[in-house]
């Protein structure tokens, strides 16, 4: 045994000692705070900048979860399953938490770990420092026998978002699927997405439920947008504000009814809402009263659209593309799940195009921007000395001192032409939109749907730089920042002269949009947040009808366990498969017979009346 | 000492559980006790204003079967749903439980409430299903074939208590609340609640029942000649026929239909002069709360089973040898609903009592019958005038007397049933010799069935004489199928043999015994002969 690897401390089975011990020597980086830090097979697996920090927030969207599991498993111990935990920084995050909130004696932690390279590495740096906690470490892709016995019978919680679980999620998710459920095939989950009335979270709804369709689950689209004229015509019809707010608000009201209808006439097992989803706090409640869960993507600007303030306490998930105060934020108004999730591209539709001379020639140039006229862009773009600059899109006024460079008069501008555009330009603008600065937002920090949408086009950008931008892309690699407006002339004349460095920077951010940034790798993401939160949505993905679920359900009904002995765990029952094994007039009938055989009835009763099939 | 801890469960529409409402009151009598009232959810309003009832438990259904759904269930939340439910605390140390319903499903729900006595239908120990009480039996009788019923069905509930005894009318709270919002609804609608008005109910649970629509519309303008106001009441799903109706009127008609709850409703029947209705749980509301009833019984409604349970009701039915129709028939003219035209309906709904006799006269083509219950609790059917057909009222009074001797504790062999002077025609003597001949080998198979198993036969030999028994009642479906007249009394047979416990040999054979016993009861009450040919059942059964 290597003395620097502690594995006496941390590991109980053979398969993960021979595994760490086996396993190579991988290089140790540093981020800027001289952490250490890691990368495996291209990936970064910790913050850059400052991976305890990281770790930390990491905590923070988990913390609500973990009360809620040590709240209603009072005096029991219960087991954090970290996987894919990297160097394992989020020990000293839990750590921390244990003894902030007393939780010592209760928590234990393995981490689970498909990589051993990782393992051999995180064991020898211990970035966690001392243990406060028992801590076991279960190591290598197949070592699903020796995480059960780990996590034993205990209540549990698994913590995932790292960068090595996205990594090698599949892994991941297999082998987890023997202690939660999650992977274990596959009942799909029902997932309603309605969609905003209009504007540009409109189409990300659309990109959303193509994902989940992708993922497997069986989707159903509310598109809501045929009420935008109404909701537009409520503005038309009077002056008064007062006015158009109720009718507005009646408007809202029963689109929300409708969408909880269909919800409830679906049976839906989650609602997915993008930003201003129609929905309220009464529809929000009546869903959750049936059992259906609800999660909002929060995609807009949390200090400029306040209605969150109303209604994210009444979804079940939140998630957002801001993060530190907002969540904190969140959180003190009762939102206790909350992620971290920024926004993303969707390759089928985001993707290099072939274009014709002619479309080359309408749709490109040297510079261009896709988008609305907010006032910063009116201000920094009149200053630009660029020839050859295009601007597209609507809400641009006519008095703009850019008014002459946009296109086709303003008009909007479909997905597949911004597509065109991005791929026909040498140079596309991003530039982040801010209706209270001048050119540039120093305080950022989300990272727009065009900075993806434009890197899965294949197409080179400048982008202004956003707080969140480094964990997502590397700037100077994979995406060229401007931290003000003097430096845009320069960075596009560069540029401009040097297509091979723009073909490969454009290649090199596609390349990560494809592998980390897709609305597929959101979606996944979110899915695997809420099985992992609401025990029910799990059991529905993996089937309300298997045995499994049903003995959990069952708790601590001794008689209910045991009729269900006799059937094999990871299957999927159906009541007849059960009624068929109760033998009326042989003993005495338990009250677990008794209770299918009731449902069985009820069930005859409904086929017959033709409620149900 | 605590006081008695009773249950039922009636798992069953509005108008039934009103009908109800004398047999819990009954159960309650001279007797310290707790009734809890089981129903469904969406019918919780109306057992919440049966006043006799302590406590009710609305049972989601409507939640439940969805999850039970092959595709789309969920079979954890309606085991979550089943166990939450009997957690209730008003569900535990039942002394008495009452299951009113007649179905496997209630049957088992009610088992699992493990009381310390189950009437009605149950599950044994070991699951299989049981009834005690012969009138729950009757009742299952009856469910196939309702044509030679004699009893209302209040008085079959109230023939469900175990301990006997009279029972009262029907009863329904009206609070204070409940009148101010009539009163609110009345308003708005344009009627003055001071000023006399009638209630119409239009709706019915198929076509089949429904009198036509214009049909209402110009019997509430011929009463708005006469100063008479018509409000159109029923569910949401009947608003477009109630409006409808309002503007056939030509606004003679108001329409409340969607905006009532229970309460509201029975507050208006009560202040109305009168409800003119279809056969419909209204009309069971309406007698509960005082005010007199107008039932028009199209389709396969019959009086005699669901005439509304009080003094004075008018019910009208059409006078034609297929009315009332089987429930599952496929009759497509609805022949029935053009009989009783606006004219009878008018002429009577605007007749004194003393007058009704008279009006009844003149009506024809339809049965003019008025409801009155007997000193006995009877509700008896009069007769107003003198249609060409319609119920053998000897016939059900005779089956009235004959159930009561032969179902009821007290009854013995040779009790006699007279008072009647027909002649009998011969088939119908035919009719009882073959089933005394049903009766003489069934006793003779069981007798040898008695033997085998006290000498030790071979288990080949008593699956002979198991399958021997189910001879002879194969025979009684026979004569079912012959003497329709007659098949109630095999009918009921044939449920009480269905639930003989099967687990044990032994058991089994007590069981056919008992059958038995009551098939030589019910043969020697038919075959008194005197008692039996004056009873002056007719030769053909379609007529009853």
């Amino acid at each position: 045994m290597s003395e620097n690897l502690h594995t006496e401390m941390y590991i109980r089975d053979s398969v993960s000692e021979n595994a760490v011990q086996a396993a190579g020597d991988l290089p140790t980086e540093r981020a800027r705070n001289g952490q250490p830090t890691l990368t495996f097979k291209g990936v970064r697996l910790h913050s850059s900048v400052n991976p305890l920090s990281e770790a930390n927030d990491l905590m923070e969207e988990f913390r609500g979860a973990l009360d809620g599991v040590l709240d209603a498993h009072d005096r029991q111990t219960v087991v954090c399953v970290l996987a894919g935990p990297g160097l394992g920084y989020l020990l000293n995050s839990l750590f921390r938490y244990a003894a902030e909130c007393g939780s010592d004696a209760r928590l234990q932690i393995v981490c689970c770990e498909t990589e051993p390279e990782i393992a051999r590495k995180a064991l020898q740096l211990q970035c966690w420092g001392e243990c406060s906690l028992p801590v076991r470490w279960v190591v290598g892709r197949q070592n699903a026998e020796a995480l059960k016995l780990a996590v034993g019978d205990a209540p549990h919680i698994v913590f995932t978002g790292t960068a090595a679980y996205r990594q090698n999620r599949e892994d991941y998710e297999s082998i987890l699927g023997r202690i939660t459920g999650i992977g274990a095939a596959e009942r799909p989950l029902r997932i309603l997405v309605p969609t905003p009335l209009y504007g540009g979270s409109f189409p990300m709804a659309k990109h959303c439920a193509d994902a989940f369709r992708e993922l497997g689950h069986q989707v159903e689209e509310m598109d809501l947008s045929p009420y935008y004229p109404l909701f537009r015509y409520t503005e038309e019809t009077t002056s008064d504000v007062r006015h158009t707010r109720v009718l507005q608000n009646l408007l809202t009201t029963f689109l929300a009814e409708m969408i909880a209808a269909r919800a409830l006439d679906w049976r839906a097992d989650l609602v997915w809402a993008v930003a201003q989803t129609p929905l309220t706090p009464a529809a929000l409640q009546e869903m959750r009263h049936e059992g259906i869960h609800s999660a909002l993507w929060f995609v807009e600007d949390y200090r400029l659209f306040n209605y969150w303030r109303e209604l994210a306490p009444h979804y079940d998930a939140v998630f957002t593309i801001q993060r530190g105060e907002f969540h904190d934020a969140l959180k003190a108004i009762g939102v206790k799940n909350v992620r971290y999730m920024p926004c993303a591209a969707n390759p089928k539709v985001h993707k290099p195009l072939a274009l014709t001379p002619e479309e080359t020639k309408r749709f490109g140039s040297d510079v261009s921007f896709v988008g609305a006229g907010y006032l910063n862009r009116q201000q920094l773009f009149a200053q630009l000395p660029f020839p050859d600059f295009k601007i597209w899109g609507n809400d641009w006024p006519e008095s703009s001192p850019v008014a002459s460079r946009l296109q086709e008069n303003g008009r909007r501008v479909t997905t597949e032409e911004t597509a065109q555009i991005y791929g026909a330009s040498k140079i596309n603008l991003n530039l982040h939109s801010s209706s209270f600065h001048n050119g540039i937002n120093p305080d950022g920090d989300f990272v727009n749907p065009r900075t993806f949408e434009i890197a899965a086009c294949g197409a080179f950008q400048l982008v202004d730089d956003r707080a969140e931008l480094c964990e997502l892309f590397e700037p100077g690699r994979e995406l060229t920042v401007f931290h003000n407006e003097n430096e845009i002339p320069d960075l596009a004349k560069y540029y401009l002269e040097h297509e091979d460095e723009r073909k490969e920077t454009a290649e090199l951010a596609r390349k990560r949009v494809l592998e980390q940034h897709t609305y597929l790798h959101r979606m996944r993401d979110a899915v695997t947040f809420c099985e992992l939160r609401f025990r029910r949505l799990a059991e529905r993905k993996r089937g309300p009808n298997y045995v499994s679920s049903l003995k959990r359900a069952a708790g601590d009904d001794a008689e209910l366990v045991e009729f269900l002995s006799a059937f094999p765990e990871d299957e999927e029952i159906t009541l007849d498969q059960i009624v068929s094994r109760i033998k009326l007039g042989n003993g005495r009938l338990t009250r677990p017979e008794g209770l299918f055989l009731l449902m069985k009835e009820f069930r005859d009763w409904g086929r017959e009346k033709g409620v149900i099939q | 000492m605590m006081p008695l801890h009773i249950v039922v469960v009636n798992f069953t529409r509005m108008g039934d559980l009103v009908q109800s409402g004398p047999l819990l009151r009954s159960l309650k009598r001279d007797r310290e006790c707790r009734l809890t009232l089981i129903v469904y959810k969406l019918f919780r309003d109306v057992a919440e204003r049966l006043p006799m009832v302590d406590s009710v438990i609305g049972f989601d259904v409507d939640r439940l079967v969805p999850r039970l759904d092959h595709n789309r269930g969920d079979l954890t939340a309606a085991y979550d749903q089943l166990t939450e439910f009997l957690r209730d605390a008003r569900l535990t140390q039942i002394d008495e439980l009452h299951n009113l319903s007649h179905t496997p499903q209630s049957a088992t729900l009610c088992a699992l409430m493990n009381p310390r006595r189950l009437y009605g239908m149950g599950r044994l120990p070991d699951g299989q299903l049981t009834v005690n009480g012969e009138w729950f039996n009757y009742l299952l009788s009856i469910m196939q074939d309702r044509t030679f019923n004699p009893f209302n069905l209040v008085e079959i509930y109230a023939r469900f208590n175990p301990h006997g005894g009279p029972f009262g009318p029907l009863e329904l709270t009206v609070t204070e609340k409940d009148h101010r919002r009539a009163e609110e609804l009345l308003r708005a609608a344009g009627v003055d609640s001071r000023c006399p008005f009638v209630v119409l109910q239009p709706g019915a649970s198929c076509a089949s029942r429904m009198w036509p629509k214009e049909r209402f519309a110009e019997l509430a303008a011929r009463l708005a000649q006469r100063g008479v106001r018509s409000v159109v009441v029923g569910s949401v799903a009947e608003k477009h026929l109630a409006e409808n109706i309002a503007t056939l009127s030509n606004g003679s008609a108001v329409s409340l239909a969607g905006q009532t709850d229970v309460g509201d409703l029975a507050a208006i029947l009560k202040t109305a002069l009168k409800l003119i209705s279809n056969d419909t749980g209204t009309i069971h509301i309406t007698a509960a709360v005082g005010t007199p009833a107008i039932g028009i019984y199209l389709g396969p409604a019959a009086a005699k089973d669901t005439a509304p349970f009080g003094d004075g009701h008018i019910i009208i039915e059409p006078d034609l040898k297929c009315a009332p129709c089987p429930y599952k028939s496929e009759c497509q003219t609805f022949i029935c609903h053009h009989t009783v035209s606006v004219d009878h309906v008018f002429e009577l709904a605007v007749a004194d009592r003393h007058e009704q006799k008279i009006v009844a006269a003149r009506c024809r083509g339809v049965r003019v019958l008025r409801t009155k219950v007997s000193a006995s609790g009877r509700l008896d059917l009069e007769l107003l005038n003198a249609p060409a057909t319609g119920p053998n009222n000897l016939h059900l009074s005779f089956f009235s007397r004959f159930w009561d001797t032969l179902l009821n504790e007290g009854g013995t062999l040779g009790d006699s049933i007279g008072g009647f002077r027909h002649d009998i025609p011969a088939e119908w003597n035919n009719a009882v010799s073959r089933l005394s001949a049903v009766f003489s080998r069934a006793v003779e198979s069981m007798s040898r069935f008695s033997n085998d198993v006290a000498n030790g036969a071979s288990e080949a030999r008593i699956s002979n004489s198991l399958r021997k028994q189910v001879e002879w009642q194969n025979d009684l479906h026979s004569f079912i199928n012959e003497y329709p007249g007659l098949s109630s009394f095999p009918r009921y047979l044939l449920v009480r043999l269905s639930t003989a416990r099967t687990s044990d040999v032994a058991v089994y054979m007590a069981d056919l015994r008992d059958t038995l016993n009551y098939f030589h009861h019910g043969l020697s009450l038919l075959t008194c002969s005197e008692d039996f040919q004056k009873a002056g059942i007719p030769a053909d059964a379609a007529i009853a």
